[in-house]
């Protein structure tokens, strides 16, 4: 682990793993949270993916790059947890235009229906999503935690945030229609 | 940038982000642009809030330091044997190529008169060696007579040879050695003949092996009945 140093070369200065931990647990916990929609499973997912940042801690170029690099192992142990968990499918979602209008955003969001929202993207769009949301990474990192293109990411941030605003809109519509029924609402 | 372009940059304008500089310049100049931008931004906020919105377990930090310490000791003790058995292993490697180094080197000590009082020793235990079979090798060719007795490996001179026990038609007994001449870099004088007294007196001669990088070193109380052609050159 390093900083890089004035020429650009990675000068070690070791970050003792106690401190690198507290600096990066919960945050990575949080993204594991909305990729897995599960809290035993992201707090599992994230103590695999520190054992596994600790023995290849010589990989790690500079701290300014640890949080993207611990997002790629946090992705790999994800992978692995898909692979053998019965994964709730994901629901084929209409093709939604990144055009579309943009609706106002909800009052309130509900975490409920925002998680079931999630769930419902796509994978490919619901990993570049959370880590736009989350801010902490620039695009270029968030391509080099999911291994795909700067091009392609940002494509499918914008088509992701549109699925997403649809859904929750739509979510947010049902919800006035059911209330002005059961209300008598015309 | 036409429209689609457009509205992509727009949901991906960020402070820091260089790549989407063209939407900034369209929304200073496209009030419908603005107001999107507005729209997406709101909505981003809102979204961006609930979505960091997440409670971490307490003491998870502490957890993972904990699984870490327990997970990476067994791994340490792991580390710490391979390199132990590592470090053996090397060592072992280096004792057997310094004492095949050693046992192979010449000793610049090993004269002709030395090498002769050996080989005397070497024809005193010629008894010793395992009688010939079918496999035993042919005599070398160096112009030696007789029948081959007997045939093994002997130690000659902190290394081995292949002594072949001869017997002459008149029963007179003699042992031929075939040694490896890099052992002997000082060579021999092939035209003298050395005694060695001691129990017994016998004769010592040396012999090049022809198309082979080897020395043949016959030894008997009288060589001529083993002469198919003249040891003496």
């Amino acid at each position: 682990m390093g900083e890089p140093s004035a020429n650009g070369d990675a000068t070690p200065t070791p970050l003792p793993i106690g401190d690198f931990v507290r600096l990066h647990s919960d945050r990575l916990y949080r993204i594991a949270y909305r990729l897995t929609g599960k809290a035993d499973v992201a707090e599992d997912l994230v103590q695999e993916a520190f054992l596994d940042a600790h023995r290849n801690l010589h990989q790690l170029r500079s701290n300014d790059s640890a949080l993207a690099w611990l997002v790629s192992i946090l992705r790999r142990r994800r992978v692995k947890w898909l692979k053998g968990a019965a994964r709730l499918p994901t629901v084929s979602l209409e093709a939604v235009d990144v055009a579309a209008d943009v609706p106002d955003p909800p009052a309130v969001v509900d975490q409920e229906e925002l998680s079931l929202a999630l769930e419902r993207l796509p994978d490919e769009f619901r990993e570049p999503l959370i880590l736009f949301y989350f801010e902490d990474l620039k695009y270029r990192e968030i391509a080099e935690a999911l291994e795909t293109p700067i091009g392609t990411v940002m494509s499918r941030l914008a088509r992701g945030k549109a699925m997403l605003r649809a859904d929750l809109s739509n979510g947010v519509k049902e919800r006035s229609q059911t209330k002005e029924v059961r209300d008598g609402s015309p | 940038m036409d429209r689609h372009d457009l509205d992509q940059q727009l949901e991906l304008l960020r402070d820091d982000e260089p790549d989407v500089a063209d939407a900034r310049r369209h929304i200073a100049e496209d009030p419908v642009a603005a107001l999107r931008s507005d729209r997406v931004g709101r909505f981003d906020a809102r979204i961006g809030v609930a979505i960091r919105d997440v409670d971490v377990p307490a003491g998870l930090a502490d957890r993972i330091l904990v699984r870490l310490e327990r997970e990476s000791a067994p791994e340490r003790a792991v580390r710490r044997r391979r390199f132990i058995y590592a470090g053996l292993g090397s060592a072992i490697a280096m004792t057997l190529l310094l004492g095949f180094a050693f046992w192979n080197r010449a000793d610049p000590t090993w004269n002709s008169t030395l090498v002769a009082q050996e080989a005397a020793k070497v024809f005193d235990r010629r008894h010793q060696l395992p009688p010939s079979n079918q496999e035993t090798p042919r005599l070398p060719a160096v112009g030696l007579g007789g029948t081959v007795l007997g045939f093994g490996q002997a130690p000659f001179l902190k290394k081995s040879g292949d002594v072949y026990r001869l017997q002459a038609a008149g029963g007179q007994e003699a042992v031929a050695i075939i040694v490896s001449a890099s052992w002997f870099p000082g060579g021999f004088d092939f035209s003298a003949t050395y005694s060695v007294i001691g129990a017994d007196t016998v004769e010592v001669r040396f012999r090049e092996l022809p198309d082979a990088d080897m020395y043949c070193i016959v030894v008997a109380r009288d060589l001529r009945p083993f002469e198919e052609r003249p040891l003496i050159f």
